[in-house]
């Protein structure tokens, strides 16, 4: 049978669409929600204003520069989720020397992203340093330096941090806002567009971080070990690369695109230190990389499909569908479960040979009927 | 539930295409009771995909199996255990860290037969009956005479004894046919004479298939043999009937020899010296105790040895993989002591390592890539580190060239290469970068005829070159066609040294074994 193998991938997406939906509109129905109503605003929502997409592009900034980073990690055989720990130093060593380094205007602006990148750098080469040396899990140590980060930020914004405008108050500790002339302008800022454009100047560091790694990762030497050191260590050790010096280089690459994510999402959303300005994105990062393939560029698709479901399930209750908006935990984990189950069918040649001959079993039947 | 003894085997007319490539083409045979066939080919020609349709993977596009003269279709492997053809495959499919016993059990379940009722399934999914299972391993391993512990964790065996628990297990699941797919590939030549005897105790009971490319095993072990080229099949018949010589010629489609180190270029200064070599294995032991070699330009010294005495820390510390203890090493006047992988290297050591598939390539990335692992930091590959990917394609076509290298393209992964191309590329690449000694551990371990007689003459063309080279090999035919001069290790030391003229198999094999006074 000819082109069976592009039937069958076909087939096996529109299958595992078709499942997703029913699935999906099952606990929908279970919910007492408009099924089709639901899918509107989930899929088709973000795209109805300019408003509403410019929503989507603030949200796949920072998770395309985690995802890229963590793209780094993996590639390089760690496995970071220290993404959320990295993001929080970063914009915490951000806001810091946004407010107390005195420089302002657009070298501040610049000079406030790599103090942030270097604040990510340093925090993800700790868990590096401690595999490369000690042996210690990378799996154990981020997830402690998670933990570490989030209090030792928590205790900077309630006390020395603390805006002195809710000192005493009940309101949620924050920062003073920053400098204006610090933050990442608008898009409809910086170019004569429609006022609806307003998603933040973040999108174009994301895109330039993807390309940078992406170079670095596939043109040139170092890359090249990292790529050596995580496929398989013992022949890059073979080799003559010492795979801990990459390890280590690889945690620093990874903490810093985190790192920076953190102070963009700061610098180009929020304007002031809050608490959960990270919006899960260390952890959601993580899946974007592998959604993307572990490659920089893929990633950016990837993080724009995510940014895209991760808006519309927000937007879901605005637009009065009682749904929980934690629903997109659920849809989320759904969608990801059924692309990876068929990423696998797909690119097993037995389960294809199975079908090819269940299907050509059928065919010969009718044929003989 | 015990399938019916299998007294015959047919296939008739099989043939199984794959996209580009017909893998079986109109292949027919058959076996009988008692039969030991041995299924022999290069890499390539249609072996294992023929033992896979015969276990169920794969079904044939055309063709039909018959068993006791009846005609069976297989749609899975577990219809092909039902009637009880079982397969060892050449990666042994264990678990290190469960028992024999647990690691039997495992796939005990699936084949007692259908339970009835949801009641007795549940049952007997939830209820592990290891006792049961350890008296069948008992019983089994008595009748055949395989030693097996059944309370041994699987890694504290040897790869021979994995191998029995593989047997044993097979044996376990009730299979009245074997099916082994290179079995000798991993196993020291004491064990690989252990499998033969016991293989031939075993066919009095059971007909078995064995896949395999080495040609006196097949003539010790098979009475028929088939073989494949091309995924045709060229021959079949009696083993008696036939030399090594005529199988080796219609197994390649020429006449094969293995070249033999024939020059009589005097050897010239100390290249590698090693005095009082002190280094430490895995476990703490002391594995190479006070060891002392010399090898010089243009020389290949043969370090003979059973594997476990010493040789893969012998060649981890000379190329600086494995710190040692105490010792001089020196290359060409220079000391390795204390350098990094990098900075040997750099001096000029070549190394084939012992495990091709994990250590000499990164299977992950492509062909190219590996071509240039040790030199992506140097001109012309990379310049101010910015790679150039011309150079490195440049470089991997020549290379596919002159070292004929089979693959679809040099951007393919490694890993999906066969072994003798895998050995051909980690060749080409230390080859290639002119090094002044090569370190070869087992180069021709599991390759076809075609690829070992190939691999031969580099070694050989190198030596003519004046580069010095340390082969360390249990096969003792490669020894002592290559070497110039053979050390014989045991224990960590080397035992003596023989000139080419003085070695004979007998010898070396009674100094591997430890014994002195020769």
């Amino acid at each position: 049978m000819k082109h069976f193998k592009l039937y069958y991938t076909i087939g096996v997406i529109a299958l595992c669409v078709v499942l997703t939906l029913a699935i999906a509109s099952l606990i929908l129905a279970v919910l007492g929600a408009n099924v089709l109503d639901t899918f509107w605003v989930i899929f088709c929502y973000p795209f109805t204003t300019l408003k509403n997409f410019s929503g989507v592009i603030n949200i796949m900034t920072p998770l395309t520069i985690v995802g890229v980073g963590i793209c780094v990690a993996y590639r390089s055989g760690i496995i970071n989720i220290g993404g959320e720990g990295q993001m929080v130093i970063g914009l915490l060593c951000g806001i810091v020397f946004a407010l107390y380094g005195g420089i302002t205007g657009p070298l501040g602006l610049v000079l406030t992203l790599l103090v942030g990148m270097a604040g990510g750098a340093l925090w993800g080469s700790l868990p590096g340093i401690l595999k490369a040396k000690f042996g210690v899990s990378e799996l154990l140590s981020t997830v402690m330096f998670n933990y570490i980060a989030t209090q030792l930020y928590s205790y900077c914004l309630r006390v020395p941090l603390l805006d002195p405008a809710v000192a005493g108050g009940s309101g949620d500790p924050q920062t003073v806002k920053l400098d204006n002339s610090l933050w990442l302008p608008r898009f409809n800022e910086l170019f004569p567009v429609d006022k609806g454009f307003r998603f933040h100047a973040g999108i174009f560091v994301a895109l330039v971080m993807a390309v940078i790694i992406f170079l670095f990762m596939w043109k040139t030497t170092a890359g090249f070990k990292m790529r050596a050191a995580g496929a398989s260590d013992r022949a890059a050790r073979y080799g003559g690369i010492s795979v801990s010096r990459y390890l280590v280089l690889a945690m620093i690459v990874s903490g810093a695109c985190c790192g920076l994510a953190g102070t963009v999402e700061i610098l180009g959303v929020h304007h002031r230190g809050l608490g959960n300005c990270t919006g899960g994105y260390g952890f959601s990062g993580i899946v974007v990389a592998l959604f993307g393939g572990l490659h920089p560029l893929g990633v950016i698709p990837a993080a724009f499909f995510f940014s895209v479901i991760s808006f519309g399930c927000s937007a879901l209750q605005i637009n009065k569908i009682p749904v929980p908006s934690n629903m997109i935990d659920v849809l989320q984990g759904l969608v990801i479960l059924v692309i990876v189950a068929a990423k696998l069918i797909i690119s097993s040649p037995y389960l294809m040979d199975r079908a090819q001959r269940r299907v050509e079993a059928m065919l010969g039947k009718k044929e003989a009927a | 539930m015990t399938p019916e003894p299998i007294t015959s085997l047919r296939i008739e007319h099989i043939t199984k295409r794959f996209p580009k490539i017909v893998a079986c083409s109109d292949i027919s045979l058959s076996v009988g009771k008692s039969d030991v066939l041995a299924l022999v080919g290069e890499n390539g020609a249609g072996k294992t995909t023929l033992m896979n349709i015969l276990m169920g993977l794969y079904t044939p596009d055309e063709g039909k199996i018959f068993i006791n003269n009846k005609p069976v279709v297989f749609n899975s492997p577990s219809d092909a255990f039902a009637v009880g053809i079982g397969m060892v495959h050449q990666q042994y499919m264990l678990v290190p860290n469960l028992t024999v016993t647990e690691n039997i059990a495992l796939g005990m379940n699936q084949l007692t037969g259908k339970a009835k009722g949801l009641v007795e399934r549940f049952k007997r999914g939830l209820r592990l009956d290891l006792d049961a299972v350890r008296r069948h391993i008992v019983a089994i391993s008595e009748h055949y005479g395989l030693a097996v512990d059944p309370d041994a964790y699987i890694w504290q065996l040897s790869v021979g004894e994995q191998q029995r628990v593989e047997l044993v297990k097979t044996l376990c699941f009730g299979a009245k046919f074997l099916i082994l797919d290179e079995p000798t590939s991993a196993l020291t030549p004491q064990e690989t004479d252990e499998l033969i005897e016991l293989l031939r105790r075993m066919s009095r009971e059971l007909s078995i298939i064995f896949i395999s490319h080495k040609l006196a095993e097949v003539k010790a072990l098979s009475n028929k043999v088939a073989i494949l080229r091309g995924g045709k099949l060229v021959f079949r018949g009696n083993t008696a009937d036939h030399s090594s010589a005529d199988i080796a010629a219609l197994m390649t489609g020429h006449e094969v020899y293995l070249p033999i180190n024939q020059s009589s270029k005097a050897p010239g200064n100390p290249l590698l010296v090693v005095r009082d070599l002190f280094v430490r294995g895995d476990r703490g032991n002391m594995a190479i105790s006070k060891l002392n070699l010399t090898v010089r330009a243009g020389e290949i010294v043969g370090l003979a040895g059973v594997s476990g005495n010493g040789q893969r820390e012998l060649a981890e510390a000379l190329t600086g993989l494995r710190t040692i203890e105490a010792g001089k090493i020196e290359l060409d006047g220079v000391s390795l002591v204390g350098k990094s992988p990098k900075q040997i290297i750099a001096q000029g050591m070549g190394y084939v390592p012992e495990e091709r598939n994990i250590e000499g390539i990164v299977p992950s990335m492509s062909i190219k890539e590996n071509l240039v692992l040790k030199d992506i930091t140097s001109a012309p590959f990379s310049r101010l580190n910015i790679i150039s990917n011309a150079a490195i394609d440049k470089n991997a076509d020549d290379m596919r060239e002159r070292f004929d290298i089979r693959c679809s393209s040099v951007a393919v992964a490694a890993g999906s290469l066969s072994g003798g191309n895998i050995q051909k590329v980690i060749l080409a690449r230390e080859i290639s970068r002119k090094p002044k000694f090569l370190i070869a551990v087992y180069p021709i371990r599991g390759l076809d005829m075609g690829a070992a007689e190939f691999i031969h003459k580099q070694l050989l063309a190198l030596r003519d070159q004046g580069v010095g080279i340390l082969l360390i090999s249990e096969e003792l035919e490669e020894i002592l066609n290559l070497s110039d001069r053979i050390a014989v290790i045991f224990k960590g030391n080397i035992a003596r040294t023989l000139g080419h003229d003085e070695a004979t198999q007998r010898k070396l094999g009674m100094m591997m074994a430890g014994v002195k006074d020769i």
